[in-house]
């Protein structure tokens, strides 16, 4: 009789520390593995991963037989890879390769499949997969406004997650938000996006907020070059093009022409030949000033000459009409 | 303490004695080294697919461990090895203790073997360090032998011989998904085994570090389990007529 007492209790007391120990552990292995909740919750012993592994060679295979994904296996592939994902959901590969798979044929099924990976804490530093998102929405709604807004979302979202965003993921950013605005001129549009941003970043200097575009006046500059050099005679993007050129370039001294950047002691634009206003030169011998003091006739620089003085005000750009400039290199013109 | 090492000792023995379990073993390092050939078949995912096949073949090395006490329990009971032993100053739950830790030692003993064998491969194969997540990962899959060994036993003792062995491999399989019930206190973990803690064969792929906290709470909840199950096996096996 003791012993069963004795039995009893151990049971309660084992079942009252296992319960509580096993709750504390769930919480615990939830907050290791977040995704963990993510998991298809088909009773296969835990072999989840493994039954991963399978499905993705499995499916390796069937793509491997297929001439094309088409209508008639499109539902197929999507099954096959879902079936993946839905045992591991950080399987990286499966999103991209089954997103892009099945693209063409079912593009809200791609975006959608690839939006629940952005989502999937463990993938937050993946960039490809937002921007995958965003580039099939951008090819796939070309004329719908929403999708070209949700595709800037994803681009934003692949560019914050990558360290050093790649150059294709920040134009077709761009790209987006310029299509998003709706104007006839595509240049145009793309100049007012990136001045905005740089407006909006000038702005915020005080808190060190920087934008989320690398280079930006590189791109504004390469902007307004493409644009001017495209549509010569539009007179509102020559307007719009001065002013941000008067804005962001106040201390640099660009052609007002090509808005290539020139040199000290030019004076003529080494890119389209136009005759630019001169700077940083000695007053008495002309020479090229290094310093303060002209290294030649040792005469004393003023300072407005050593310092830049902005675009050149009031100097209107000669008629483009008769003399187009040739194109400029993005190279030469960072320079 | 003496008697229940006796019976452990037994268990543990005879199991490690066979050339069967041996060759086994080999076939599970095999099995995983030919992982490394998969890298065509899986777009390169080989690696990952060998960390997983380490584990999956790591925690069926445990369950057929754990599997065999309900052979052995039956036939002791049957053949009167078991009346032999009890009829020394040896209690029945002393009984079904050393049965239970008979298991889980060689069940840890023989994960410790592939767990050496899978790291030496994979070195070998991919010429890197084995990261603490894989490390961690089989340790917790070596651990569950603690809960499942009393499953087995437990299961040995309530049900008959013929479909002990299904319904424990039944029983371990379906203990992976109970976090399902998560949310029912004391059933999830207290009654219901929680195998699903043991789980973290995507972490080892995917993750870096599990918390060594959270490895001395699996060993804390398998001793808790254990002695749930036991204690009910006891109770139940005291009331069993043995020849």
């Amino acid at each position: 009789m003791k012993s069963t007492l004795i039995h009893i209790v151990l049971i309660i007391a084992a079942i009252l520390i296992g319960g509580a120990i096993a709750g504390h552990m769930h919480e615990e292995q939830n907050k290791q593995m977040p995704y963990k909740s993510l998991e298809n919750t088909t009773p296969i012993g835990g072999f989840h991963k493994f039954a991963s592994d399978i499905d993705w060679m499995l499916v390796i295979q069937y793509m491997g037989g297929l001439k094309s994904v088409s209508k008639e296996n499109v539902d197929e592939v999507i099954k096959r890879f879902e079936k993946i994902v839905s045992y591991d959901p950080n399987f990286e590969s499966a999103y991209e390769i089954g997103a892009m798979s099945f693209s063409v044929e079912n593009p809200e099924k791609a975006v959608e499949f690839l939006e629940r990976a952005c989502n999937n804490p463990q993938l937050k530093n993946n960039w490809k997969l937002p921007f995958y998102a965003g580039f099939i929405l951008t090819h796939s709604g070309k004329d719908d406004p929403e999708k070209v807004k949700k595709a800037i979302g994803f681009y934003e979202m692949a560019i914050k997650r990558s360290p050093t965003p790649e150059m294709y993921v920040v134009n077709s950013y761009l790209r987006a938000r310029a299509k998003a605005m709706g104007l006839n001129n595509d240049k145009l549009a793309m100049l007012k996006i990136l001045f905005g941003e740089w407006k909006k970043n000038a702005g915020m200097r005080e808190i060190e907020t920087t934008s989320i575009i690398p280079d930006l006046n590189q791109k504004i500059l390469k902007a307004a070059q493409e644009a001017r050099r495209e549509y010569p005679d539009d007179k509102e993007l020559i307007e719009f093009s001065k002013k941000v050129m008067q804005e962001v370039f106040k201390d640099q001294h660009i052609c007002t022409y090509c808005l290539s950047i020139y040199a000290p002691g030019d004076k003529f634009c080494s890119c389209c030949g136009q005759s630019v206003q001169v700077f940083g030169t000695c007053q008495k011998c002309g020479t090229v000033l290094k310093a303060g003091f002209c290294h030649k006739c040792g005469t004393k620089a003023p300072a407005v000459l050593v310092q830049a003085p902005s675009v050149q005000e009031g100097m209107e750009p000669p008629p483009v009409a008769k003399k187009v400039a040739k194109p400029v290199p993005a190279k030469k013109a960072a320079k | 303490m003496n008697e229940i090492l006796a019976i452990a000792g037994g268990t543990w023995r005879r199991i490690l004695r066979m050339r069967a379990v041996y060759f086994l073993i080999l076939c599970v390092m095999v099995l995983i080294a030919s992982a490394i050939n998969y890298d065509v078949l899986s777009l390169d995912h080989h690696k990952d697919l060998m960390i997983d096949f380490s584990l999956v073949l790591n925690t069926l090395a445990v369950v057929l461990i754990v599997i065999s006490v309900t052979f052995e329990i039956p036939v002791e009971l049957r053949e009167g090895v078991a009346s032999t032993l009890l009829s020394k100053p040896l209690g029945r739950t002393h009984y079904l203790v050393g049965k239970a830790l008979g298991t889980s030692i060689t069940g840890l003993i023989i994960s410790a073997i592939i767990i050496a064998g899978f790291f030496i491969i994979f070195n070998f194969a991919f010429g890197e360090r084995i990261s603490m997540a894989m490390l961690q990962s089989h340790v917790l899959v070596a651990l569950s032998v603690i809960p499942m060994s009393a499953m087995a036993v437990f299961f040995s003792v309530i049900i008959p011989e013929m479909i002990t062995p299904i319904v424990t491999a039944i029983a371990i399989w379906f203990a992976f998904s109970t976090s399902a019930l998560a949310n029912v206190k004391i059933l999830y973990g207290g009654i219901l085994p929680a195998l699903d803690l043991y789980n973290f064969k995507s972490f080892a792929v995917y993750g870096e570090k599990i918390n060594w906290d959270y490895i001395g709470l699996s060993i804390l909840w398998g001793l808790a389990f254990s002695t749930f199950a036991l204690s009910l096996a006891s109770l139940i096996f005291r009331q069993k007529d043995i020849k």
